[in-house]
């Protein structure tokens, strides 16, 4: 009375998969040869995109396939160029499917980006949503982060609209390392320090602070903001130092840090901040609590008791560099 | 039709609630005869779904069911079935606008008016919104989904995901008794991250609480004394105070001070792991109505081979000489089965255990500015039930454009009209307000207060193949549910997978011609698609 | 073509290259090589400086340069450096800091540095250093370990290590260990026994080696060993290849393992080769 349903067993499926590769295995080879063959007699037509595309959906990581199929729009532009276009939106099409195959492969990326030199007019509408798509599978995926870069440079995009782009991110995700490290960028160039251009403005810094201040007392174990914050606080020199502004911030930073020393009494990255804090602040007056510090640290994070043991006798070290010159 | 139903069969199933309907496709899944009925004209018992019009018929009917005495065989007895008319009681309905407007019925169109500070605004009249009937889903008790919840995992496992759509509920919201508001409820990490209604010492303290309960199972030795009390108590040892312990009672635990700490942890921890999945809060709501899933499972049982027989009465249970039961008597029929199942509001050896206090409003206006799905959770004032408000707006496609259907769901105290008036009376407004537009309180259109009775009935009092499974709670979600149902399944066959994972297309093959069977399935697909319209 | 240099110098590490078909490699490398110069990943197949590296340290192992024609090569390398001193990989202008390293490291081979302008080729590398300390493909690009290892290396064998901010870097890179004992490449990443090369490597350039548990990493390389083919895989239990087993094999042999023979952390042969062609790389210590 009913169709029933009969479901086929793990062998059936391994066998027919078996099949199905080796199936593959010969057509890739015999494919490849007549690829190679054609080039050979210089016959860059339709014929050889086609089936170039076919293996490249397969294995985008051939760049030597890629390069035919450049060889072959470099002389349509020369016999052809009223079909130039159609060509390009096809290597675009191409490029976004061998994307979703690999996500990851150098070549496909490289690919669209230099077709992308190859025309006058270029939507970069759809190449930001292409990468909008790409960064919402994987947020961290570095070759999309540099091609967004690449079609940023192109279009003239602003570089507040990409700092607003990256605010975004962190806002959806602050474990976005990615993303911290697209702000470190961007912001000396945005907002740089009227007195010195490796660090931000008083404002913009304070914002930030307060920002990764957020992401530190949300997941004091996130290390993005970790780095970014040691970068944001220390990256300027000795001389700004003395610049009190930039000595005000650090110790605020130290007495959040300490809030949150007392609430995780046992995070080491709380622990470390602490102590390179304390280190700028006053190295030598702080001595004695920094290498407590610099104790707890091997304890709680022996994997790298080496850095820490390192730390310690460097302190040290500027300490009695300190002494001696101001005895002198 | 009637000559159809095999008879003996594996599982008969009175009542197409949604316990009845997930163990119905369970069995169906594995192979076993499974004949489902249900004396009403519809799909999903007391978890229905209805439009305007229907709402109307099915609350007609429920009041006028006979009951009906049926002869017995001597060496047999039968349970009388009292098909149970009280389940849905206390129905109040109530329009709040009038029916005046002629022109506006002839054309049937929305009127659009133009208000004087120029705003766009619709104005509704009574049979303006009859009119659109069809677009208005009214669930009898809607339920949500945790994302990570036992509904989302079988309904996964088993494939029958595809036969629903589901939204993301898109913000949850508790009380504020100090600044008399709502205050949104940071769900995510991101959301907590974001937050500018807390300190960076709460995120941290809010943050700590949520990971140690996720962990509370790997590292017991951290809450040995809070084990001893209640929720209040452990929060209370972590110096949780203000809107963290707020979001933490109302929302994430979905409790009490008083609530057991184990039970709290609980919640927690489905809501915790649930989040970000679909999004940024743990939940799904089901487009079109939680009265969907029962029907979705009934369509898996009916495409592997469940029959289907709305509109029989079942009149009685047999009950054979060995104590065990051997059949029913539907509609002077009698059909035999190796298992009987029975909701608990047909069968008469269930008793009344509590009930429910419902309130669905139509409104004109969303309370937040969130045009989605938003669920509302009131920690309970003034020695009252905990209320929750679940907010849905027309893309949940629970109304047409421009109103909302708003649920409140609350524990029975006395009836539904008093145990919900204070809560309405705070953030509704029976008639059109004057104020200033950006502060006045949605409107309410039209109202329907009932209460549902929930039953409770005893294994040891039925007989061992006769199985009664529970209707609709106060709970949020359906996770009990789909626990109780899998329990009645591998009660019965305790070998069983309890609904595997249904064959990808390109695995199945078709004994018989291929047309006979797609045409089998879409008769079905016809069937259940019928009643759902 | 990579992958006959990663078996290859695994065999070395071991002691076993005899084993290898000499003659039969030479030839093919002789086959993948280009009239500009150029070497191939495989016979038809266009030249490209990953291969072309990938040839000269395979025939450095043979100590068989002399079968090409490496003026040639050095040639090509030339050619492929741009006016900012950065390096595309072939004709087609992919620009990557790995193309910086290649170059380099195979003019080294080839003691044929003086043909690029070093200058402008380091100004490059560092033009790509982040706020970690660490570098990506090109100026702008996040830090990743592999692409940290190529600059390192590329500095390295240039002579300007003193241009890298060491004590971030060492700091970034012992942070990509991980409770297992194993590396990952970048933060809240999984690991990956490649990493165990990469960092590991890197770390011992820059002198910063002591920065990590060794111990703890030996364990997790162990671990990726399967049991049945003797080869490695990125994490344990995951289905071994060549790739793996060469860094698996490399990292060990960085750890001090007595049954490999040493490796040279800058260009992933083994020292007695690099020694052979009196190349000295410079090497930071604390």
């Amino acid at each position: 009375m009913h169709g029933r349903l009969k479901v086929r067993t793990t062998a059936e499926q391994q066998e027919i998969k078996a099949k199905e590769r080796a199936k593959k295995l010969v057509m890739y080879k015999t494919a490849m040869n007549l690829i190679f063959s054609k080039r050979k007699s210089g016959e860059l037509d339709d014929e050889i995109l086609k089936m170039t595309g076919q293996v490249l959906t397969e294995n985008p990581d051939i760049s030597t396939l890629w390069n035919i199929r450049k060889e072959t729009i470099l002389k349509t532009k020369e016999t052809m160029p009223d079909r130039v276009d159609d060509y390009v939106s096809n290597e675009l099409a191409l490029t976004e499917q061998c994307i979703r195959v690999n996500p990851k492969s150098y070549n496909s990326w490289f690919h669209r980006s230099w077709i992308l030199d190859q025309v006058s007019i270029v939507d970069f509408k759809n190449e930001f949503l292409l990468c909008d798509k790409c960064l919402e599978l994987d947020e961290r995926n570095f070759h999309c982060w540099d091609y967004r870069r690449i079609i940023v440079q192109k279009s003239k995009t602003s570089l507040e609209n990409e700092l607003e782009f990256s605010t975004n991110k962190i806002k959806k995700n602050f474990s976005n390392y990615s993303s911290w490290h697209y702000r470190s960028e961007l912001l000396p160039r945005i907002y740089p320090s009227s007195s010195d251009q490796s660090i931000l403005d008083d404002q913009k810094l304070a914002e930030e602070c307060n920002l990764i201040q957020n992401a530190i007392f949300t997941d004091p174990n996130d290390q993005s903001a970790w780095f970014y914050q040691r970068w944001l606080l220390f990256n300027s020199d000795e001389k700004s130092l003395k610049n009190s502004s930039l000595l005000s911030t650090l110790n605020n930073e130290l007495e959040s840090c300490q809030q949150l020393h007392d609430l995780e009494p046992d995070n080491k990255w709380v622990k470390l901040q602490v102590c390179e804090l304390l280190r700028r602040i006053n190295g030598l007056g702080n001595e004695t609590e920094i290498l407590q510090l610099i104790q707890q640290l091997i304890k709680v994070d022996p994997l790298r008791q080496g850095y820490y043991t390192y730390l310690g006798s460097k302190i040290v070290e500027e300490n009695q560099k300190k002494k001696i010159s101001e005895s002198s | 039709m009637t000559d159809d139903i095999p008879s003996p069969c594996d599982l008969l199933v009175i009542g197409t609630g949604l316990t009845e309907s997930i163990v119905a496709s369970a069995a169906s899944r594995i192979g076993k005869q499974v004949v489902h009925v249900d004396h009403r004209d519809f799909y999903g018992s007391n978890w229905a779904t209805f439009s305007f019009n229907n709402l109307h018929n099915v609350l007609g009917v429920n009041k006028g069911l006979t009951e009906c005495i049926e002869e017995t065989k001597k060496e047999t007895y039968s349970i009388h079935i009292g098909l149970n008319s009280n389940t849905v009681l206390n129905v109040v309905e109530k329009w709040f606008i009038s029916d005046e407007d002629v022109e506006a019925t002839i054309d049937n169109q929305l009127r659009i008016e133009e208000t004087n500070n120029g705003i766009l605004k619709q104005t509704w009249t009574k049979s303006e919104v009859l009119k659109h009937s069809r677009k208005f889903n009214f669930d009898l008790s809607p339920k949500l989904l945790y994302s990570k919840g036992e509904m989302v995992e079988v309904l996964i496992s088993s494939g029958i995901c595809r036969y629903a759509e589901f939204k993301n509920v898109s913000s949850i919201y508790t009380y504020d008794n100090v600044e008399s508001g709502l205050l949104p409820v940071p769900c995510s990490r991101a959301d907590i991250f974001n937050s500018k209604d807390i300190t960076m010492i709460e995120k941290r303290l809010l943050m700590k609480i949520l990971s140690m309960c996720v962990e509370y199972e790997t590292k017991p030795e951290k809450f040995q004394e809070d084990e001893m009390g209640n929720f209040g108590n452990f929060l209370d040892a972590h110096k949780i105070q203000g809107k963290v312990r707020k979001y933490l009672i109302d929302s994430v635990a979905m409790a009490k001070e008083s609530t057991n700490f184990q039970d709290a942890v609980k919640n927690i921890q489905k809501f915790v792991r649930s989040i970000g999945r679909y999004g940024n809060t743990p939940f799904l709501w089901t487009l079109y109505g939680s009265g969907e899933l029962p029907q979705c499972f009934c369509r898996c049982s009916a495409v592997f081979g469940g029959v289907y027989c709305l509109k029989r009465s079942t009149r009685s249970i047999i009950i054979g000489s060995d104590g065990q039961a051997t059949g029913i008597m539907c509609d002077n029929q009698n059909l035999k089965a190796k298992f009987i199942l029975i909701e608990d509001s047909l069968n008469p050896l269930a008793t009344i255990k509590s009930g429910i206090s419902r309130a669905i409003l139509v409104t004109n206006k969303a309370l937040t500015s969130n045009d989605q799905a938003v669920l509302i959770n009131l920690p309970s004032l003034n020695g009252k039930e905990p209320v929750r408000i679940l907010e849905l707006s027309a893309s949940t496609m629970a109304c047409p454009q421009g109103l909302y259907v708003v649920h409140l769901i609350t524990r029975q105290v006395t009836t539904a009209i008093e145990d919900l008036r204070e809560v309405i009376d705070t953030f509704f407004s029976a008639v059109e307000s004057n104020e200033n537009e950006a502060l006045h309180k949605p409107q309410i259109i039209w109202s329907l207060h009932f209460n549902i009775n929930e039953y409770e009935s005893y294994a040891d009092m039925l007989p061992l193949n006769l199985y009664s499974s529970p209707g609709p709670n106060s709970s949020m979600d359906f996770d009990n549910h789909v626990i109780q149902a899998r329990n009645i399944f591998k009660s019965m066959f305790p070998d069983e997978d309890f609904l595997p994972r249904v064959p990808d297309p390109e695995d199945v093959i078709l004994e018989g011609s291929a047309e006979e069977v797609v045409l089998q399935e879409s008769l079905e697909n016809q069937e259940v698609h019928n009643v759902h319209e | 073509m990579n992958g006959i240099y990663w078996s290859l110098t695994a065999m070395d590490l071991m002691g076993k290259l005899g084993e290898m078909d000499r003659d039969g490699i030479i030839l093919f490398i002789k086959q993948c090589q280009h009239e500009n110069g150029g070497i191939g990943a495989s016979v038809d197949h266009d030249p490209h400086l990953l291969y072309t590296l990938s040839a000269v340290q395979i025939l450095c192992l043979y100590d068989a340069l002399d079968a090409i024609d490496c003026e040639k090569i050095v040639n090509y390398v030339k050619k492929l450096q741009n006016d900012d001193g950065s390096f595309c990989g072939d004709q087609w202008g992919e620009v990557d800091t790995r193309f910086s390293m290649c170059a380099v490291a195979c003019l080294a081979l080839l003691g044929r540095l003086d043909a690029i302008n070093i200058d402008n080729a380091v100004n490059f590398v560092i033009s790509c250093m982040n706020f970690d300390g660490g570098f990506g493909c090109r100026p702008g690009s996040e830090s990743h370990s592999g692409q940290v290892y190529c600059c390192v290396g590329m500095l390295s064998i240039t002579g300007h290590l003193h241009l890298i901010k060491a004590d971030s870097l060492g700091w970034w890179l012992c942070e990509r260990q991980l409770p297992s004992g194993g590396l990952n490449g970048r933060p809240e990443k999984l690991p990956d026994v490649c990493y165990s090369w990469w960092v590991v490597a890197s770390l011992r350039i820059i002198g910063r080696v002591d920065w990590l548990d060794k111990n703890q990493l030996r364990k997790f390389i162990m671990a990726c060993q399967d049991v049945e083919t003797g080869g490695f895989s990125d994490r344990p239990n995951d289905m071994p290849d060549p790739f793996h087993t060469l860094f698996g094999l490399a990292g060990l042999s960085l750890l001090g393992e007595s049954s490999l023979k040493t490796i040279n952390p800058v260009f992933c042969m083994p020292q007695q080769v690099i020694s052979r062609l009196k190349i000295q790389p410079q090497m930071l210590s604390l």
